[in-house]
């Protein structure tokens, strides 16, 4: 009792704020290790499979579309193009925001760091689409 | 070499601290990392719709040269150790072996070592 009545109110109102809702970059770092330790899983899978497993053999699209048949594997692909997009961009953020930008400038970049995220998304799953159904589902 | 006679000495390369220099590896492997990735998706994306295959054998074929496959074992030294000192990041934020720092990153890279020995081995017939 004696103890909190010494913390300034402007410091145990922040952190009972902090509490119920965290700041964005909190979130980010915390993410930023769950996509790693994700990536890791998915990412090991996906290059044993597609590189490592009969290494050597020529790669053709036929061998490709066989290896990659199973709707599993598109979908940790897929789990894959979500938490690598987000670890890259997030990790690109961090790198320039290190480059002591305006909070201006700092907004804007993360809003199109975002977008090319949305797209590059897209852009991934519209790819799997093939080897899950046989054709793109944008085109 | 210690420089003083410039006003930002701490970013003077020859006064980094060992754990700077790791600092900016990761990032620059970091950087690497995610331009190959999106170079590996928008080329194997661009080559994978519309032509039935053709284009995408094409170019496997292309990338299927001694000096293209060197590349990629340089991707894998590059990834192994962007994710095993990740690792490390990760255990000094649960406050794991942040005094034995230099210790815990030597081991880290020796198992990197292995690892990446181990892979290269695994792709030696990527060679032929």
């Amino acid at each position: 009792m004696a103890v909190s009545e010494k913390v300034p109110e402007v410091i145990r109102r922040t952190r009972a704020a902090s509490l119920v809702r965290p700041a964005t970059g909190l979130w980010a770092w915390l993410l930023q290790r769950v996509t790693a330790a994700l990536i890791f899983i998915a990412l090991g899978a996906h290059i044993w499979v597609l590189h490592y497993d009969k290494a050597g053999d020529e790669i053709t699209y036929q061998g490709v579309l066989h290896r990659f048949g199973s709707p599993w594997l598109v979908t940790m692909d897929v789990a894959l193009l979500v938490t690598g997009i987000y670890h890259a961009l997030n990790g690109l953020r961090a790198v320039i925001f290190d480059f002591n930008l305006s909070a201006k400038a700092q907004r804007t970049v993360t809003l199109a760091l975002t977008a090319f995220g949305a797209v590059v998304l897209l852009f991934g799953i519209n790819t799997l689409m093939v080897f899950l159904r046989g054709s793109p589902f944008l085109w | 070499m210690q420089v003083t006679k410039y006003k930002y000495t701490d970013i003077w390369p020859t006064n980094y601290a060992f754990g700077m220099w790791v600092w900016l590896l990761h990032r620059v492997t970091g950087v690497i990392l995610a331009v190959y990735g999106v170079a590996h998706l928008v080329v194997i994306s661009y080559v994978t719709i519309g032509t039935g295959g053709k284009d995408f054998n094409d170019i496997m074929r292309f990338f299927h040269k001694p000096y293209l496959v060197a590349f990629e074992v340089v991707l894998i030294a590059v990834a192994f150790f962007h994710v095993l000192n990740g690792f490390r990041i990760v255990l000094f934020d649960l406050g794991i072996g942040v005094r034995v720092q230099k210790q815990v990153f030597a081991v880290l890279m020796l198992v990197g070592a292995g690892l990446f020995s181990w892979a290269v081995w695994a792709l030696l017939p990527a060679f032929s």
